[in-house]
């Protein structure tokens, strides 16, 4: 009985879970402002 | 005369990304390795994650020419994976275990997910332009 109980609590766990596409951002990178913030950090 | 870069000294800082052996999935931004790896509300911000093959031509990660110049690295696609703790996911992190490294964060749309769900995350790219 008490194993239905799991058994059928897992099925609805499963059931209720979701899936999703994440929209990842393309990214740039300003070798201008890393050289800069370099230099600043080294100052 | 026109201004060069050549692709080598592009692809060294390209390569340090690419050598990332996991991408997690993270709420907040994370500031460290700790941050990117550990599990958000203990101790990290990481809600998902998915072991890469590092380097390029490994099949997770490939360096190539740009479209308009400069150089490209791609991040292959991966499906289905596993959401292992709730939140709220807005950063997408590349880290290496070998020496504990954060080797670079993206954001995402954000989206709040559950325990047991699962995400796709498409291909993205980082891009270095040409020389100017």
């Amino acid at each position: 009985m008490a194993k239905d109980k799991d058994k059928k609590k897992k099925k609805k766990d499963k059931d209720s879970s979701k899936h999703y596409t994440l929209n990842i951002h393309n990214s740039t990178i300003d070798v201008k402002t890393m050289l800069s913030s370099m230099e600043k950090k080294s100052e | 005369m026109s201004k060069l870069c050549p692709n080598a000294a592009y692809d060294a800082l390209l390569d340090y990304i690419a050598n990332s052996d996991l991408i997690t999935v993270c709420q907040d931004t994370p500031v460290s390795y700790a941050d990117a790896t550990g599990l958000n509300d203990a101790g990290g911000d990481r809600v998902a994650g998915v072991a890469v093959t590092p380097g390029d031509g490994g099949g997770d990660f490939t360096i190539a020419d740009a479209v308009g110049g400069g150089r490209k690295l791609t991040i292959a696609l991966h499906n289905a994976v596993p959401v292992v703790k709730d939140g709220t996911v807005t950063h997408v992190c590349l880290t290496l275990l070998a020496d504990t490294t954060l080797r670079y964060i993206t954001t995402c749309d954000s989206r709040a997910v559950l325990n047991g769900d699962t995400l796709d995350l498409p291909a993205w790219t980082i891009t270095i332009g040409a020389a100017t």
